[in-house]
């Protein structure tokens, strides 16, 4: 798994509860790279797993709610590090209709023996389409959290029902989403929103 | 401050552990940028030789690349030069070059073509696609020719009239080229037209010269020749009788001689446009030279039919031509010979109908005659070819031998003149008459010899003869042939050189056939015989045309009266009427007479009444050998009863 995800994590950790939760997480000798990333490296998706578990005790926090708040917060940090991905892009939907056929491809051109989740797009109306997601990981949670953060991205407020395709599963989910645009709210040039 | 310095102490640990996992973070950052640098490092020198080897490959493309454009352009330059030379070359052509591209369905004419058949192209590609200008005798040959070309890649090349722009057909001389594709499929055919008009209107005159009388515009021989060995093979074939009839003017002779040339030719060509015009469909006449026709006919039912189909010829020449003043009567002689029956080819066939049409003109005098060949005539002629062979040998052997017959001088008794006759003993048929074998040695071309050796003998036994007392000539029978011959003078006078005096003992007996032969030469000739010492006598008087003009131009000493008139005398009035009336008519042109073939006293009695000079005949002397003549002189000598003996005149 990419290294900047760890990153990220940790980054996201740090700021919400301190550097003393990373050292806790770090500390885990279940870590085979003994809590040392960097993002340009790769590592186990396991350790992640581990990472999120221990967290969930520590804050107790559900492991979904807090993959989904990093997946959430970490849309926009992606956004800046590859601002080239919306170069052609025509708004949310149309940016997550590429997922597969763009932006995938982009990634497997960096990074050749990443193992990438499929986005299935279909389009119901203009507001209102259903992504299939289907992973060997179970990481359902993260991309919805990914999903709200591009709805939050192009200053649009995401509805998503989850629609399993097997009881609790994580790796394959059905998300039906409905969109409505925050009119009151200003884009900013990095895609974050304020005000 | 404990807790303080706990809380201290934690903080510096925290943070010890943190700058040691930034630290750890930090070498494991420079160890993967090293990786990935060594890697870019290693791709970047797989570039470099990548892109080596690429502008390599690019440079040997280039390369190639202007090697093909040279090249392109040195054959665009010698394409351009080959279609400039075929330009020129369809310009300088006398032929027209036609084109249909199979792919692009596109039709080309050349000027020359255009201009030679005189159609504008829309209507040319019309007339192509359909053969439609194409003379319908033709097309079936020209439309198989290219099929056979197209599916059989046989040689495109045929001659075939075209519609041209006036109306006419032209002939035309059309060769082609088909190209294929790898698929066998047609994807271009070309080729040329030439116009061969003059050359085959010239080879079809000539050809019609070569088959044709010019004349008569009949077939002539060589066509009839043809034909007639097509009919005999199909007859073979399919078993059906032939029938070929030979035909013969008859005396045509005499009419080219005494109305002319021109007047001769219209005969002929009016016989030929009867004959054709009384014939069947199937059937075909030629003119085979001069006065001789052909006919060859099919469907032959049997002997009837086919007597009432040469009666149908017959009367189709019985209307008269009519030609300025004359009204021409062609009288003909038609032999016919039958196939199988009377020869199994042409020259069989021909041979026959010939013998057949001599039987004819056995009968002319009745007119136009048909004769059918029958297997006696044709067992005849075998005999006969086998009586000329001996003949042959017996000339070469010496078999023959001569006797001789006196005339006797009805003034005085005494006989002067004798006639040798020629006479042979055939070694298995035993003595035959010279009616029978001189006819056989005319016929086969044997007669001149002959004759040369009857000149030798008897010319031979003038000596041996004038030894006896009152003997002064020996008369010779010449034929027309011999007489008219190149050797016969130079023959004659080798042998009376041999025999110095023997000139003024010999008399020349010839017929009136060489009047009708060649009076011009006969004059000739007889001149010479008189300047030699000879004496002429015409044979056989009264049995042709008799005409007393021939006496005087030919300068004859005297006549022989014919047989036939003098076995008449005694039975009819008109015969003695006319041998009295010959015999004066002679006098008056001071000609001796000599009647032949006196048989009885009557006869006797009538010549001495009309006072014919001398008589011969076997009611005086039979034809006897030189030592019964020798005999008979003598005892002439002793039984005179008639007076003194006269000297014979000379009539020359």
């Amino acid at each position: 798994m990419l290294g900047m995800i760890f990153t990220e994590l940790l980054e996201l950790v740090e700021n919400k509860y301190g550097y003393e939760v990373v050292d806790q997480l770090l500390a885990n000798d279940q870590l085979p790279s003994q809590g040392i990333y960097t993002a340009i490296g790769s590592y186990d998706h396991s350790e992640l797993l581990v990472l999120v578990k221990q967290l969930s005790e520590i804050v107790d926090t559900p492991v979904r709610q807090l993959v989904s708040e990093f997946g959430l917060e970490i849309f926009a940090n992606l956004i800046d590090s590859h601002p080239q991905i919306l170069a052609n892009i025509d708004g949310s939907f149309d940016l997550l209709s590429k997922i597969d056929s763009y932006i995938h491809l982009e990634v497997a051109k960096l990074y050749p023996t990443a193992r990438l989740p499929h986005f299935s797009f279909t389009k119901i109306d203009d507001n209102h389409i259903q992504i299939h997601y289907r992973s060997r990981r179970p990481f359902a949670s993260f991309a919805e959290g990914l999903l709200l953060g591009c709805g939050r991205f192009f200053n649009e407020k995401f509805t998503i029902n989850r629609i399993a395709q097997a009881t609790n599963s994580e790796s394959d989910v059905i998300f039906d989403i409905f969109r409505t645009k925050l009119e009151s709210s200003k884009v900013r040039t990095d895609g974050r929103t304020h005000g | 401050m404990g807790e303080l310095m706990d809380e201290l102490t934690a903080k510096i640990a925290l943070l010890e552990r943190r700058v040691n996992r930034e630290i750890a973070s930090r070498k494991q950052s420079e160890a993967i940028l090293n990786q990935k640098s060594s890697e870019l490092y290693h791709l970047n020198f797989a570039l470099k030789k990548s892109n080596q080897a690429l502008d390599l490959r690019v440079q040997e493309r280039t390369q190639a690349l202007e090697l093909a454009v040279k090249q392109s352009e040195k054959q665009s330059a010698i394409n351009k030069k080959s279609n400039d030379r075929f330009k020129l070359a369809m310009l300088a052509s006398t032929a027209g070059i036609w084109e249909k591209n199979m792919i692009d369905d596109e039709w080309f004419f050349s000027d020359r073509l255009i201009h030679l058949i005189g159609f504008k192209k829309e209507q040319l590609i019309q007339y192509f696609e359909e053969f439609s200008f194409v003379h319908p005798e033709d097309k079936r040959l020209l439309r198989s020719t290219i099929i056979k070309h197209i599916k059989r890649r046989e040689v495109f090349d045929v001659e075939c009239r075209v519609l041209i722009s006036n109306g006419y057909y032209k002939w035309i001389w059309v060769v082609g080229q088909a190209e294929w594709d790898e698929q066998g499929k047609m994807t271009r055919i070309a080729g040329s037209f030439s116009d061969i008009n003059e050359r085959v209107e010239n080879a079809q005159m000539v050809q019609r010269m070569a088959h044709f009388d010019h004349l008569t515009q009949i077939p002539n021989r060589v066509l009839f020749t043809q034909q007639l060995d097509q009919l005999i093979q199909l007859a073979r074939e399919q078993h059906f009788v032939v029938a070929v009839l030979l035909i013969d003017l008859n005396d045509f002779k005499l009419i080219n001689d005494t109305l002319g040339h021109i007047v001769g030719d219209r005969l002929l060509q009016y016989v030929a446009s009867t004959l054709q015009n009384s014939i069947q469909s199937d059937d075909f006449a030629a003119r085979l030279g001069g006065d001789e026709f052909a006919i060859a006919l099919t469907n032959v039912q049997g002997d009837e039919n086919l007597a009432r189909r040469c009666c149908d010829i017959l009367k189709g020449l019985e209307a008269p031509l009519k030609y300025k003043s004359n009204n021409l009567q062609a009288k003909i002689s038609i032999g016919v010979a039958q196939y199988p029956e009377h020869g199994a080819n042409r020259t069989e066939l021909l041979s026959n109908a010939d013998l057949a049409m001599y039987k004819a003109k056995d009968n002319k005098a009745k007119g136009s005659q048909f004769y059918f060949c029958e297997q006696q005539l044709i067992e005849q002629r075998a005999v006969n070819v086998r009586i000329g062979q001996d003949i042959y040998s017996a000339i070469k052997n010496r078999e023959f031998y001569m006797k001789y017959q006196p005339f006797v001088d009805l003034t005085k008794g005494t006989h002067k003149m004798v006639e040798s006759l020629v006479r042979w003993k055939h070694p298995t048929l035993g003595e035959m008459s010279p009616a029978d074998f001189i006819p056989i040695a005319e016929q086969s071309g044997l007669i001149i010899e002959l004759s040369e050796l009857i000149i030798e003998m008897v010319v031979g036994e003038i000596p041996n003869l004038m030894k006896s007392r009152g003997l002064e000539r020996l008369s010779i029978n010449i034929s027309a042939g011999h007489f008219l011959s190149p050797n016969f003078l130079p023959v004659l006078i080798k042998h009376l050189d041999r025999n110095p005096g023997a000139a003024a003992h010999l008399c020349i007996e010839i017929t009136e056939s060489v009047v009708l032969d060649n009076l011009d030469l006969a004059r000739v000739v007889v001149d010479k015989l008189h300047r030699l010492g000879l004496v002429v006598s015409l044979d056989d008087f009264g049995t042709g045309y008799s005409s007393l003009s021939y006496l005087q131009l030919l300068s004859v000493d005297s006549i022989k009266l014919d047989r036939s008139f003098i076995a008449d005398l005694d039975i009819s009035r008109d015969r003695r009427t006319i041998t009295e009336s010959i015999i004066k008519l002679a006098h008056s042109l001071n000609l001796y007479v000599v009647a032949e073939g006196v048989e009885n006293a009557k006869q006797l009695d009538y010549l001495i009444k009309y006072r014919c000079d001398f008589i011969q005949g076997n009611y005086f002397y039979q034809p006897m050998s030189a030592k019964e003549l020798l005999i008979v002189q003598r005892d002439s000598q002793h039984y005179q009863k008639w007076g003194d003996i006269l000297k014979f005149e000379q009539c020359d």
